[in-house]
């Protein structure tokens, strides 16, 4: 301990009182600044947790969410609306409970940030000021990734990696396939959004094989040499589909087993692997990830593609008075998750919340919880404990703990039926 | 009191290991992970995952320390609890005790009431009372079903108390009984 802290110390335990304190703290900030604007770019869960997180904390704080959707088309659970077990709109929101607690919701695409003047600028020509500004508009793709696949590839060779059209497009492929016919997917090194995703959706998909498609196959090609909870997803794929043997609905080929995937020849319908050229039915590319355009345009990202942010209060590295939550963020090392989108969103609105109040930060605290169906009845979890590191910036793992390889059925009967009841949480969080 | 001089400092604030006691926001923060599950508020939606809000002190923190040690068994919460000490833990039972529960309506149908009754003779005598024990009206039912079997599978260590009550019921008053208790999880009927 420093001196200047112990002497610190010495004087609070005098009792000084916290008014007079507060007033020393941050003298360009007044105390009582009750009222100031914030322009939230982006409706997802990061974005729509940190309004209504924000507008919990500071009742009469003018807060506009810019959203050019009326809905939000969500991905959590998007999965088992592909292969047949959930209706669409379970997983459709919309922003009538933000409006309702006095959030100005704008249906306008963001064109660009003036961060000089503070102001965004929107579509149709209108301009709105800020205080602060909170960037939470997701990923983007790196289309360019490999030789014969591009945006316009995209359109008819789905990523599926939001909901919406393209997960509706790759759900008629996948119900359009004759028996025996293959499922390719191809997954991108890291980072990339829902870590374990790839693999929930090999699981479901096999599952819908084996019941309506038994002669055909899943077969994921993996830039990875391993993947978030493999050991419980292989248990699970063993028990259930028969993984590791010939009549397998689900093959994982690894980076080391040349699964990486090179180029896509859509006329042949292969992907070319390292390993050679791979046929499939229907083709699932999960293109490689970056923030997405708007955060590029607006001078947010860095060169590896995401937005480098301070850690503490999510603020922007790069651009003075933003801040970036969810996905786009490069808050080291926090997976993109709706999980740690929506404890971004929290700290981010209390950092700002104390900011504009001349309050001292909190030490932020996160976690993660990732849950994934692999069958009926059947989920398997992971838990991090994060402890927040301010000289390097970093939110460092302290632990990861996923489910025991020996967990009873039913363990694994609850781990699924939690994973919809944290499902049912984040919405209610996110959009009421 | 002492985060409001941390702002002259910042970074002294973040060598400091917990959280400092004081502004209203810590509480919050401390439970930025286990919002995402509970609520913001301590209350869910209906679902495997129980409401938090209202239990008494003594209960949470005497249950989330069993999650901790192991001597409670669950799916996550164990690995959610592994790590935090107890002071931490009291902080946890003090804000989510410290939040209001879900406010349940005045008029009970006709068809809860034999259950009613039955957890006024049975029940509530201790999950009204005893500092301890669980809130149970207005709890998600899917959570209690699952405390429940695991109580009758051994997984789960039944009170004796709990255990002689139950083994007073007959197996319709038991339907009744949880009937009244899922009526009031689902459409927040009960007194």
């Amino acid at each position: 301990m420093n001196s200047q802290r112990r002497l610190l110390l010495k004087w609070l335990a005098t009792g000084i009182g916290a008014s007079s304190i507060q007033a020393l703290a941050r003298p360009a900030v007044p105390v009582a600044a009750r009222s100031y604007a914030v322009v939230v770019i982006g409706g997802g869960f990061a974005g729509a947790t940190f309004a209504r997180t924000l507008r919990r904390l500071d009742t009469s704080t003018s807060i506009t969410l810019v959203e050019p959707s009326r809905q939000y088309h969500c991905c959590p659970l998007g999965v088992e609306y592909l292969v047949g077990k959930r209706e669409e709109e379970t997983l459709v929101f919309g922003y009538e409970q933000l409006h309702a607690e006095g959030i100005e919701v704008v249906h306008q695409k963001a064109r660009s940030i003036d961060a000089k003047r503070k102001q965004v600028n929107l579509a149709d020509g209108s301009v709105l000021s800020y205080d602060r500004c909170v960037v939470a508009t997701g990923i983007g793709y790196k289309y360019d990734s490999s030789a014969g696949y591009n945006e316009a590839v995209a359109s008819r060779v789905p990523h599926a990696w939001g909901g919406g059209q393209q997960l509706r497009l790759l759900r008629q492929q996948l119900e359009a396939m004759p028996n025996g016919g293959n499922v390719l997917i191809s997954v991108p090194v890291d980072d990339y959004r829902c870590p374990p995703g790839p693999y929930e959706r090999a699981s479901l998909i096999a599952d819908y094989l084996k019941t309506h498609k038994p002669d055909s196959r899943v077969i994921i090609l993996d830039a990875k040499p391993r993947f978030a909870k493999q050991a419980q997803f292989e248990q699970a794929w063993k028990r259930f589909y028969g993984y590791g043997s010939e009549q397998a609905n689900i093959q994982w080929i690894g980076a080391l087993q040349g699964g990486t995937v090179q180029g896509f020849d859509e006329a042949k319908g292969q992907l070319l692997t390292e390993g050679g050229a791979v046929s499939g039915q229907v083709i699932n590319i999960i293109a490689p990830q970056r923030a997405d355009d708007f955060s590029q345009y607006n001078g947010l990202a860095a060169e590896h593609g995401w937005c480098p942010v301070n850690t503490q209060t999510l603020e922007s590295l790069l651009v003075p008075d933003v801040h970036v939550i969810g996905d786009a963020a490069y808050a080291e090392k926090l997976p993109k998750s709706a999980f740690a989108a929506t404890c971004q969103a929290r700290v981010c609105a209390l950092a700002i919340h104390s900011q504009m109040h001349g309050l001292a930060l909190l030490k932020p605290q996160y976690m993660n919880v990732c849950y994934s169906l692999c069958g009926d009845n059947y989920g398997i979890s992971v838990l991090l404990h994060y402890e927040h590191d301010a000289s390097r910036n970093i939110i460092e793992i302290q632990t990861l703990r996923v489910t025991p390889l020996d967990a009873s059925d039913e363990d694994y009967r609850r781990e699924a039926l939690s994973a919809y009841s944290m499902f049912d949480s984040l919405v209610k969080e996110a959009f009421g | 009191m002492r985060m409001v001089i941390g702002s002259l400092l910042i970074g002294l604030v973040l060598a400091v290991p917990n959280l400092q006691a004081g502004g209203p926001g810590e509480p919050f923060m401390l439970s930025n992970g286990c919002i995402n599950c509970h609520g913001f508020e301590g209350q869910r939606a209906p679902g495997a995952i129980p409401s938090l809000a209202g239990q008494s002190e003594a209960y949470l923190y005497k249950t989330l320390a069993a999650y901790r040690d192991g001597t409670l068994k669950g799916t996550i919460m164990n690995r959610a609890m592994e790590g935090y000490d107890d002071q931490t833990l009291r902080q946890f039972a003090k804000y989510y005790s410290s939040l209001p529960r879900k406010s349940l309506g005045s008029a009970v149908p006709k068809a809860h009431e034999q259950g009613e009754r039955l957890y006024a003779q049975h029940c509530s005598s201790c999950h009204e009372k005893q500092a301890d024990t669980p809130y149970v009206k207005g709890q998600n039912s899917q959570y209690l079903q699952g405390v429940l079997k695991d109580m009758a599978t051994g997984h789960r260590t039944m009170p004796e108390e709990m255990a002689s009550a139950i083994s007073a019921l007959k197996g319709e008053e038991l339907q009744q009984l949880l009937g009244y208790l899922q009526g009031c999880a689902q459409k927040a009927l009960c007194r």
